[in-house]
This record gives structure tokens, sequence and C-alpha cells, in this order.
């Protein structure tokens, strides 16, 4: 019996809610002449789900129909789910009625293999194909760049989404070929490496309005932390790695949450590793915007983040050499190691201090949190016993003082690709 | 000497205008509607908006800002808070005194408090332009209501413009009723929403209902958190929302 567009609409976006990007930023397209929608380079949130994520998206799979076996995935082959396949014209219809509702930023779509890579990826570039060019819809569109497809494939998916992903998904080889019996890592990185070398050819020269665009976006990938067993060191290296190598804009960390009993995964009855995915993504906006290098959060002696602070703060308390730092004279790039300062006061700091002395007061006035900040400023006022500072006593006192913070995972899939920062000279 | 303006930012320029006129001795500037008497007050002086005399003051204020702090004055007009005439005077004050070099500085006490006001206004405009809702009645309106804290209405019609130009559409600002109907790119104010029903829905609202559920993690569900990001206060006017009000935000 052919399924309601509703019935499709709640089984494909429950299929698809694991993906936790949802990102709508990176993107200016124009509203196109005659059509309707447009890029918000910022990215906007239209809702917010139970579980505190953005949506921005309407994020849904083609199909769930999926002819491989993942061990993480509630859609594998060998689980006993309901399935459904939209038409191509279902989703542009969803699309279009979601978006002129501002509902929607646009279209997330990814779907199962349905027969193999490629024809899977033709439906979803036909999707986008037809949004763009029969209903000139200029709004944000991701798409999922099937592993395995080939560059014909990908090439149109350039050619018509403002973002493309590969999902890595298992951080490391050798459980991916344990995890999932059908993909290996050539089938992921070989579309990652063609869509950044390409995206590469289109930047090159003078790019114009005219010029056409290609993922215009970028591209972003998933990993799955706590299906396997890999440590924090390997996940930021190889994350660093995307960010330089394949100039990827964004890396995900989903927590893994057991969907099926498999004697290859940990059990139904395992939660998901929430603080340890909120640790990465605090490690992850430190190497993208406080200019931290992989190495510097974690290493070989201590290959995992402490889940106890904030991985700018486990720096600090290493790195007691840097401490306290005179805001009137420091860099900028040291005054953004300041745990409790951020981009934002990290700006006005500098800009402010050619005017005036920035002291504990100025901080106040401006809104920074001075309960973690405070051991690690130089000021006037501080006493001559602490401006040295002892890592040992200071770890006890903020030990005492922090909260576990899980109620308030707040880094977790932010619609933002950068921190907010006032307009400043 | 307080000076009492009717609400809208060119009677407050005018406002500006006839204090340096006249030298007045300012101690407050307050839109009529927050204005409170109180028995110690000296009479106020009322003053009649003249669009003539505030784009003058508008003029000057504009050739010695860049269109950053430009943009930040008037955002932080907007803000409505309590006082925030008087941060805007003294900085008027003294940005016709000696000119804009001093506005480079962000902790100037002219300038701070003016600077997080406009942050707050611009975080709310940049949530209003996600949380905007339209419903289509029959003849093809895309209808919105929205309550802000702040008076963000006038700044998000420039982007609805330019992603539904073939489109017709009205926002209606339900707390401080006055609104915006947009026609063919044309833009002009509305005052009575005559097709003001309330939110009625149609189907995409309830297939958005059912997306809006479908997609929650329920092994990850964290109320704070969503509370903090999609704050009670908007919630009357968001349909994937309204029939949770009584739900309560954990502290
Ligand atoms: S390919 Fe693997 S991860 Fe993707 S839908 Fe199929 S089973 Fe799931």
């Amino acid at each position: 019996m052919q399924k309601t567009i509703a019935e499709k609409l709640t089984i494909l976006s429950a299929a698809a809610k694991y993906d936790v990007s949802c990102s709508s930023s990176g993107s200016r397209r124009a509203t196109p002449q005659g059509g309707m929608g447009n890029g918000a380079s910022m990215g906007i949130c239209h809702s917010f789900t139970e579980d505190g994520r953005c949506i921005s998206l309407l994020k849904i799979l083609f199909s769930n129909a999926c002819r491989y076996d993942c061990a993480y995935c509630v859609n594998r082959r060998s689980n006993d789910v309901p399935r459904a396949t939209f038409e191509v014209d279902e989703v542009v219809e969803l699309t279009l009625g979601f978006y002129e509702r501002n509902y929607i930023e646009g279209l997330f779509l990814s779907s199962g293999v349905i027969r193999d890579p490629d024809s899977t990826m033709e439906l979803l570039v036909r999707v986008a194909w037809k949004l763009r060019h029969v209903h000139r819809f200029g709004g944000y569109i991701h798409l999922k760049a099937i592993p395995g497809a080939s560059p014909e494939w990908l090439q149109r998916a350039g050619e018509v989404a403002d973002r493309l992903s590969v999902n890595i998904e298992v951080p490391s080889e050798t459980s991916l070929k344990l995890l999932a019996p059908d993909k290996n890592y050539a089938s992921v990185y070989t579309p990652m490496n063609y869509i950044a070398e390409r995206k590469l050819e289109y930047g090159a020269g003078k790019p114009s309005r005219y010029t056409p665009k290609f993922v215009p976006a970028g591209q972003t990938t998933q990993m799955i932390v706590g299906a396997s067993g890999e440590s924090d060191l390997q996940i930021l290296r190889l994350a660093s790695g995307f960010y330089s190598g394949q100039h990827l804009k964004r890396v995900y960390y989903s927590g893994y949450i057991p969907v099926n009993e498999d004697k290859r995964l940990p059990v139904v009855t395992t939660k998901p590793p929430l603080l340890r995915e909120h640790r990465l993504y605090q490690a992850d906006w430190l190497m993208r915007f406080y200019e931290f290098r992989y190495d510097e959060i974690v290493d070989e002696s201590s290959p995992h983040l402490d889940e106890r602070f904030d991985p700018k703060l486990g720096w600090a308390l290493r790195h007691p050499e840097f401490f306290p730092v005179d805001l009137n004279t420091a860099d900028y790039s040291l005054i953004l190691r300041i745990p409790g300062i951020g981009v934002r006061s990290a700006r006005l700091i500098v800009s402010g201090r050619r005017f005036s002395r920035v002291g504990l007061d100025e901080l106040k006035k401006m809104g920074v949190a001075l309960k973690r900040a405070k051991y690690f400023i130089y000021h006037r006022e501080l006493p001559i016993g602490l401006r040295t500072l002892y890592p040992e006593m200071l770890t006890m006192r903020l030990l005492a003082e922090t909260k576990t913070p899980l109620q308030q995972l707040s880094l977790f899939d932010t619609n933002l690709e950068r921190p907010a920062v006032p307009a400043l000279s | 000497m307080t000076l009492l303006y009717d609400d809208s930012f060119d009677g407050f320029l005018t406002a500006v205008f006839e204090a340096f006129r006249l030298h007045l001795p300012v101690s407050r500037i307050v839109s009529e509607s927050r204005y409170e008497v109180s028995l110690f007050d000296e009479e106020p002086h009322r003053i009649v908006t003249d669009s003539s005399s505030a784009s003058r003051v508008w003029t000057g204020i504009v050739q010695r800002l860049d269109n950053d702090r430009v943009a930040m004055l008037y955002g932080s007009f907007l803000s409505e808070l309590t006082g925030i005439e008087d941060h805007l005077w003294k900085y008027l004050v003294r940005l016709f005194r000696e000119g804009g070099a001093f506005a480079a500085n962000p902790l100037a006490p002219e300038v701070l408090p003016l600077l997080k006001a406009a942050e707050a206004v611009k975080r709310e405009q940049h949530r209003f332009l996600g949380f905007v809702r339209f419903q289509k009645t029959e003849e093809g309106l895309l209808f919105a209501e929205i309550e802000p804290q702040y008076d963000v209405l006038l700044i998000l019609v420039g982007h609805f413009r330019r992603r539904y130009p073939q489109k017709r559409w009205a926002i209606f600002d339900s707390k401080r009723g006055k609104g915006v109907l947009c026609e063919n790119g044309e833009v002009c104010e509305i005052q009575i929403p005559d097709f003001h029903k309330g939110y009625q829905g149609d189907d995409f609202c309830d297939l958005w209902k059912q997306y809006y559920n479908s997609v929650t993690i329920a092994e990850r569900k964290n109320l704070r958190l969503m509370c903090r990001e999609l704050p009670r206060k908007y919630w009357a006017h968001l349909p994937e929302r309204a029939e949770r009000c009584p739900v309560r935000c954990p502290k």
C-alpha cells in the first residue's frame, strides 16, 4: 500500500535525525530572478527540538530502504523497521511549502543506498535540480554524497547544492571495516578529495557573480563517538587533518546512541557519551577559532580530553608559565587563551586598551564572566602571592566550583560556524 | 529639564535637535509611553516631532560615523530600554562636540551601554529571522504575528523582502500594534490587521508539527538547553510549540 506524504515524512525524518549536522551557513546565494529563497551566510535556526538542537533545514532521507548493513545504523538492511521512499516531487513540494512559511532555511537530503551509490545519488541530484531550475529556488540545499558515488554525479551534485557531506562515521579504518562491511575508507575519502579539488578549481581565477558556483558552503563530515574504541587524540587528529587537507567547513561529532543489539557495539543500555561529545566540540571550537593545534589539546601522554574541565582551561592548567596574562600588553592570541575570555571579549579588550587601561572593572562592564578568568589575569589588585599560578591549588578550587555542565551543552550542533563577534575596527 | 517625545526615532532626533538649538539643560529624554510622572519632577517639555529637524541630526550623525556605528546607534534605540535615550544623548553630545574618534573605544562610558543594548537587539533580530512563522491564507497572503521583546519589526523587513520577492506577506507585531505588508516588493506599514485571526494552520502546518516531533532524539532530551535557545516567551506564535505552553522550563 502506498504511504501518505505525512507517513513518509515521519519515517524518513526520524531516520535522518542521527545525522547531527543541521547548519545552514556559508551560502550567499542571491534570490533567483522570478524565484524564492536565498542564502543567509551566518545561518539561521528556525526552531529547537526538545533535545536542544537547532532546526534549520528540512532534514530527511530520500529512502531508508538501504542495501547496506552498517552495524551502528537504524536503517541497516538487517533491521526490521518500517521502510519508505519518497517521490522526487514529494520532497520538492515539502521543501517549498515549508520554506515559504519560514519553517526552514532549506533542505538537507540524504538517503540509504537504494540500488547502488550512483542511482541513489542521482535521485538526490534530481530533487535539487528540480528545486533550482524548475522552481527557481535559492534556499539552502545540503546533499549527502553517498559513499562510493562516481565523480560525474558528485560534479552534478556540487553544481546544485550549497553544501555536500560525506560522513566518515567511524574514526579508524579497522573499525570501519568491522562495523560497516560494505564501506571502506576509500569510499569516503575519494568523494571528499574529489569535492575538495573541484572546489579549489572553481575558486581559482577571479570569481565573479557569473562564475558558476560549486558547493559554495563547502563540505562537512560526521564521526560517531563511542561506538568503537578510538581515543580523543585519534579523533581530533583526524578532524584536524580534514580541516587542513580537505578544507572541510566542519566536522560533527555524534555521541553514539545504541540503536541496535550487536555484539560489535556497546550494549543497548549504554548511555550516549554526551559529555565526551561536548568536550570534543569544545576542542574543535578551539582549533577553528582560538588558534589551537590539536596536539596542544591532547597528546600521546594524555590521549583523552579531561571530562572535568573544558579543554581550554585544561591547557591553561598545564601551562602555568603563560599566566597571569597582562591584558594591556599581551598579544591578541594569548588573550584568546585565557579561560573565560571569548573571541568577543578578546576583541573588545584589544580595541579598548588603545584608549585606556583595561582592568577588572572594565571586564565586568563588558560582561566577561570573571569566575574563571580572574585566576589567569594580571591586575594591580592581585596579591603578590597569586602572581605565580599554582595549577595544583587552582585545580582543586576550580573543581569545587564547577558543576557538571551536562545540562548546558551549548556548542552541540549550534548553527554557528564562527562565534558572534561585535563589529569593531 | 526632561524632554518628552512621541516614541518614534524621528521624535527622539527632534528632541536632540531642539536641545542643541536652544541649548537646553537636558537632564532626561523620555518617550511619552515610558514616562512616569513623579511628584518631584519638574514639568516635562513636550517635543513636537519634525522630520526635517530629525533628518538634520541624522545627517550630522551619518557624516561623523561609519555604517556599523550608525547601525549600533539605531539598534540601541530599538531596545526601548529604560534610560537608553540618555545614553544616546550623552553619546551624541560627545559626537557633535569632538567628532567620532572616541566611538572606536568600545569601553568608553558613552559607548559600552549602547553597544550592549545594540547587541541584544541584534540577537533578537537574528532570532526572529528564524522564528517568524507565516500561515498562508486562502487568498495566498502569508501572514505572521510576532511579539518580540525589542522593536525589531522594521529591521526584519529587508530580509524577507529579499527572500520572497514574488510573494504577498505581512508581519504584525501584536505587542506594539503595528505591522508591515509587502506586495510586489513594496512595503507599507499597516495598523489594523483585519486578516488577523490567530494561528489556524494549514496542511503544511500539521506536517511541520509532525516533523518537529519526529526529529527529537529522546535519549538526548535536554529541556533546559531548548528553553535557553528558544525562550518560552516566543512559543505562543510558533505552531510547533504553541500547544506545549504548559511545559515548564527547568531553572
Ligand atoms: S549505508 Fe550504512 S549508514 Fe548509510 S543508511 Fe545504509 S546502513 Fe545506514
